[in-house]
């Protein structure tokens, strides 16, 4: 996310986690990231394929607020 | 790389620590418990893995407002036993703000009572490993990993990261031995064998050699100039700070700054900067770094 991070090697999928880390109840995602419980929970398991196709999802998810 | 199957990372960001779950076959062990202000999405996050199963102890690595931050929630919500690390215990029994770094850095944590303390040297069996408690002096002098021998994983806390280290708050406080401690301990990761460390924040990885040497390299030029760790712990902390509020009026930053001591004791003790020069540096430094964004007088965390 930004150099004080402590960021993955560059081959790695970044996570999208900005601190936020609120869920939203109406739509069941992170207020911040977008992800939902599960992707969040399972993040650390997921291929890196997996994480991508994740990160692909999250733009149309959108935030009702 | 890759973990057995009862130990569950809950990976989470830079101001909430990584929540780690060990499973036995019908309780779990927590490991560090996040930042207060996101313990209720901690709270979902365990129950969500979980799955029902009690939880039946928690233990800290260290005892920082982002590793303890959740506790309260986290004992309310589960009823489980705490264990702090041994040198810790005087300062959470008390709940003493200013050696917990709690009101210093401008930082909040929800008071909890701890059931007892771990050692260096004591062992532990969690999800069918046995796993020994080692110190982890530097970024905080009381601090504790775990290792389990057999499985070659480390739980590192905030004593090694993929890339880096927790600040060194002693040397940042103006106590002196900091650095030393911070060097036994990374000498000690490197007598381990490793297959896999479980940092207190970012993922999991494989190569400790790797992150052995770049802790290294950091530590040595800290040490060669402590002006360079002076000026990384305070983007550090401002930057933790603009995470808990999300925005702030650039106007506001003066003021926010003059209340919080940590900023003035370390600008005074190492750096001897004007105000505005500090403000200056930290403002213009950390949105170069991607951390902030200055948008219409506002500072955004980005
Ligand atoms: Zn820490």
């Amino acid at each position: 996310m930004n150099s004080l991070t402590p960021c993955a090697q560059e081959q790695e999928v970044a996570s999208p986690c900005i601190d936020v880390c609120r869920m939203d109840a109406a739509s069941g995602y992170c207020e911040g990231c977008r992800r939902t419980l599960e992707e969040i929970a399972s993040w650390s398991t997921y291929s890196a394929a997996e994480k991508r196709a994740v990160l692909a999802r999250l733009p149309a998810r959108s935030l009702k607020l | 790389m890759s973990l057995p199957p009862q130990i569950q990372v809950l990976q989470r960001g830079w101001l909430s620590s990584n929540n780690i779950l060990i499973h036995e076959k019908d309780s779990c062990t927590l490991i560090d418990s996040g930042y207060v202000a996101h313990a209720a999405q901690t709270l979902q996050l365990l129950a969500h893995a979980l799955g029902g199963k009690p939880l039946a102890h928690l233990i800290n690595t260290h005892c920082h407002s982002d590793h303890m931050g959740g506790n309260a929630a986290v004992q309310r919500a589960y009823g489980c036993r705490i264990s702090v690390p041994a040198g810790e215990a005087a300062a959470i029994a008390a709940w003493d703000e200013t050696s917990l770094l709690l009101r210093y850095t401008g930082q909040s944590a929800e008071r909890f009572r701890h059931d007892d303390t771990i050692d260096a040297g004591d062992s532990l069996r969690l999800g069918g490993l046995e796993w020994e408690a080692l110190a982890a002096p530097g970024h905080d002098m009381n601090a504790l990993m775990f290792y389990a021998r057999e499985a070659r994983i480390l739980i590192s806390g905030d004593a090694l990261w993929e890339n880096g280290f927790g600040l060194i708050f002693p040397e940042l406080l103006g106590q002196p031995g900091g650095y030393a401690a911070t060097r036994a301990t990374l000498e000690a990761i490197s007598r381990l064998d490793i297959d896999t460390v479980i940092p207190g924040h970012g993922a999991p990885f494989g190569d400790a050699e790797r992150a052995l040497a770049t802790a290294f390299a950091r530590l040595d030029a800290y040490e060669r100039d402590p002006a360079k760790l002076a000026r990384h712990g305070l983007k550090v902390m401002l930057s933790f700070s603009m995470m808990i509020q999300g925005k702030m009026a650039l106007a506001e930053l003066p003021r926010f700054l003059e209340g919080i001591p940590i900023y003035a004791a370390i600008n005074r003790r190492f750096l001897d900067w004007p105000e505005s020069e500090l403000r200056n540096y930290l403002v213009q430094d950390l949105q170069r770094a991607g951390a902030l964004k200055l948008e219409d007088g506002w500072l955004i965390a980005a």
